[in-house]
């Protein structure tokens, strides 16, 4: 019998901790993670640099490090532009990696390979395979190209419309319900329109007119809502009352570019209405859209987006301008991962001979993004709130690996990993501020009239850095830049003096003591080329790359994988499990993720990607030695 | 343009009732019937913060944001009062308030009016009237002012502090969207 495994599923769960992992196993709340644990093998010394998404996703998929592959950090520097961090763009999709996925070397084979919204996978190269968009976090989304924190994505994303200001909402007032047709019978209805902006919008779709209603059901206050594409309340999108989430909504909506109809799915949720209906609020998930994000396109049409949707970052951004509570943004999890389950699910059942699955699960990331500080608070009550939510967040991701492992059987070799931990925030180094110490970089108090500025200033991020006037320009997270005149566009640095300021920066950094702390902040700093020995230091590093103590900003990527602080830690997690693979076997020294494809094709006796660089982990298996 | 706007409707001759026009009003309304009558519209406004409308021309006075609007019924009985109010309640608008000054008292409704409380016992009189309808919309008092506003009838008599609270929440909000925007490398990212 071949101790071979028949086919390979790697489910990549974004962020997750070991040590958080470990715990929440221990408390019971984990069945599937915990069933796993005890029939695979376990690493617990799980290393990466970066440790952040695109350069750690990057090498779970090609076996390469980022100085090979060609992903150096969240963000892209982009030939040709100015060395400012504000001009470079985030790191996402299949066009910037310079080493070969596992997909496209086993697609070459003639081997099937089903690829599920992997950061670093779209658009697709395979002639044999299936792939659901991956170019940023979420499904269907792009980041690739985008400044900043932008996305695109199908169809557009999340809403708000409310009596109060919200930044991505809109403003709507109930008033005497008129010109209706099929009203409720009530003494009182009242109603709003409201010309609904579809934003971050992949295929730009036209504003809609939608006509919120409400009602009194009894006689204790306004209590019932509808929400209608036009003044006609028997074509009700929905009818739900406060705290209820409406059933999916399938919708037609107009693209803007060559009017054509594209269908899309959202729900909402009436998060408040006052007795007087004076106050309310409504969120309205992003619209998922049912095509243009799968190849090929043809594999879209046997999978019913009509039940799910993507809840895109889910509600992160929502709960940060104070829109969402906890307790939604949990919800809005497990559409998340119903959505997942449900596509991932339709495409393994219709391509029933794929030897390849590669997905990857974002919603622990967006959590310790946006609660790992609670959970390090000294307020008790604010500390188990949060501990609370992750056991929720990690639940929802148990449960779809329970769901997932009844797919793949126990024929296959399953790799369960994140791509970096966390550590909660500290206090923040501006990189800027080390560098004009010695004189190297230079910067000016912003001179603006925008009243909205004083956030800066509050914060400390007020001042505009003077790329021509600077020989240093810090950019990205972990990287310093000469600033070569023959290089880049304001450049002021003559070639021959490259070493010497190149001297200049390492020492400045490391000599750099922290305003607050009275301590030096930077664990490490080095020449580029010295950072090959550690996987960076490519053509996408900056002339110095640094990294950072882990008690220093955070949650990720300016420290190295060994950080610990508070309930953090920066260490990726790795399980193993399938044909040939230790049962209950714990493994406890370092293995980098660029381990996991060489260890996936060895196991199942596939070819390596051309670029691989990590080694099998020979350890975990019963009988290592597959050649003979 | 004044987004909540304040109806003062006239009527001393006629009895508030609750007939066609003045039921709704009353059943979610406040009824001040310990009411003293006298000069409503007296030195608490300048009268340039007063427009006279007709019953025909409220619609477009609500239309345009107008602050503080009069009706004056004059000698009206309670039938044309009624009849006076079936069309008023049908212009106003949700951001409105009406104080409805009848030979017997005095009604409040709308914007700003707690619509459960009924009748209210405590005494009121005619100077109270312009300082309430102030204390929920968008025109101003002189220092002639010299009545009390009639608090027991307001749904929150804190509606304007709350008001201020939300609108420095939402500058917050706003700022917060920006300061993200704008954000450098070694502020914290949110996502990946």
């Amino acid at each position: 019998m071949s101790v071979k495994a028949k086919r390979a599923a790697l489910l990549g769960f974004d962020c997750a901790i070991p040590k958080r992992l470990e715990a929440l196993i221990a408390e019971g709340a984990l069945p599937n993670f915990k069933k796993f644990k005890e029939q695979g093998a376990y690493m617990t010394e799980g290393y990466n640099l970066p440790t952040v998404t695109p350069p750690s996703w990057a090498t779970i998929c090609t076996g390469a490090y980022p100085r090979t592959h060609g992903v150096e950090d969240y963000y892209y520097y982009v030939e040709g532009r100015s060395l400012e961090h504000k001009k470079t763009v985030q790191a996402f999709g299949s066009e910037i990696l310079t080493a070969q996925t596992i997909w496209d070397r086993w697609d070459k084979d003639g081997k099937k390979c089903v690829v599920v919204n992997y950061p670093m996978s779209w658009p697709s190269k395979m002639k044999h395979g299936v792939m659901v968009m991956g170019e940023g976090i979420s499904p269907a989304e792009t980041r690739w190209m985008e400044e900043g924190n932008q996305h695109r994505e199908f169809l557009c994303s999340e809403n708000v419309i409310s009596s109060e200001f919200f930044p991505f909402g809109q403003q709507a007032v109930f008033d005497n319900a008129k010109g209706w047709k099929n009203l409720p019978e009530n003494d009182e209805v009242f109603d709003f329109a409201v010309d609904v902006i579809f934003k971050e919008s992949m295929n730009p779709i036209k504003n809609q007119t939608w006509y919120g209603l409400a009602w009194e059901s009894g006689d204790d206050g306004f209590d019932t809502f509808a929400l209608c594409p036009e003044k006609d309340y028997s074509k009700a999108f929905f009818t739900i009352k406060a705290g209820q989430w409406s059933a999916p909504v399938v919708q037609t909506f107009i693209t803007k570019k060559d009017n054509s109809e594209v269908k899309g799915t959202f729900r909402c949720k009436l998060l408040s209405l006052s007795d007087d209906a004076e106050e309310f609020k409504l969120y309205i998930t992003g619209v998922s859209g049912h095509e243009g994000f799968v190849y090929p396109p043809e594999a879209a049409k046997l999978i019913d987006f009509s039940n799910d949707v993507i809840a895109n970052d889910i509600g992160l951004v929502g709960s940060m301008h104070g829109v969402l509570s906890m307790d939604d943004v949990v919800e809005l999890t497990q559409f998340h991962s119903d959505w997942l389950i449900n596509v991932a699910s339709s495409l393994l059942k219709s391509n029933a001979d794929w030897d390849l699955f590669y997905m990857h699960s974002h919603p622990i990331d967006w959590f310790y993004h946006g609660w790992l500080a609670d959970m390090d608070s000294s307020d008790p009550k604010v500390s188990q709130r949060a501990y609370d939510m992750e056991r929720k967040i990690y639940q929802i991701e148990d449960r779809m690996l329970g769901k997932m492992m009844e797919i793949f059987g126990d024929d296959t070799l399953v790799c369960l990993c994140s791509d970096h931990g966390a550590t909660p925030i500290g206090p923040i180094l501006n990189t800027a501020e080390a560098l004009k110490a010695k004189g190297l970089c230079h910067y000016e108090p912003k001179k603006s009239e925008n009243y909205w500025d004083i956030y800066e200033t509050t914060e400390g991020f007020d001042y505009v850095l003077d790329v021509e006037k600077s020989v240093a320009v810090p950019q990205r997270y972990m990287f310093v830049y000469v600033n070569l005149k023959d290089k880049y566009p304001g450049g002021i640095v003559e070639a021959k003096d490259y070493e010497k300021v190149r001297d200049q920066i390492i020492d400045a950094l490391l000599d750099f003591k922290h305003p607050e702390t009275g301590e030096r902040p930077v664990l490490l700093a080095v020449r580029k080329e010295d950072a090959t020995v550690f996987g960076m230091g490519g053509a996408q590093a900056g002339d110095v790359v640094y990294a950072l103590k882990p008690e220093y900003m955070a949650e990720h990527g300016y420290g190295f994988p060994t950080g610990e602080s508070g309930c953090g830690s920066l260490k990726n997690i790795m399980l193993f499990r399938g044909p040939n693979v230790k049962k209950g076997y714990v493994y406890d020294r370092p293995r980098w993720l660029a381990d996991i494809v060489p260890t996936i094709c060895y196991a199942t006796g596939n070819p390596m990607p051309d670029d691989v660089e990590g080694a099998v982990i020979y350890q975990i298996l019963e009988d290592p030695n597959l050649v003979k | 343009m004044a987004e909540k706007k304040a109806l003062l409707v006239l009527a001393p001759a006629a009895d508030i009732a609750g007939g066609e026009g003045t039921g709704k009003l009353l059943k979610k309304g406040a009824m001040l019937k310990n009411y003293t009558a006298g000069s409503v519209l007296n030195a608490s406004v300048d009268k340039a913060e007063i427009t006279t409308v007709n019953v025909d021309g409220l619609t477009a006075a609500i239309e345009a944001g107008t602050a503080l609007m009069v009706l004056d019924l004059g000698a009206a009985d309670a039938a044309a009062m009624e009849a006076a109010m079936v069309n008023v309640m049908d212009a106003v608008d949700r951001k409105t308030v009406i104080a409805l000054v009848g030979k017997n008292g005095l009604a409040l409704y709308g914007q700003g009016i707690d619509p459960k409380v009924g009748e209210i016992a405590r005494p009121a009189k005619a100077e109270d009237v312009l300082p309430t309808l102030a204390a929920i919309g968008e025109f101003k008092l002189t220092v002639e002012a010299a009545g009390t506003v009639l608090y027991p009838a307001l749904k929150n008599p804190n509606a304007k502090l709350d008001e201020i609270e939300k609108l420095k929440e939402a500058l917050k909000r706003m700022g917060g969207a920006l300061a993200r925007d704008n954000c450098e490398p070694w502020e914290k990212h949110y996502c990946a």
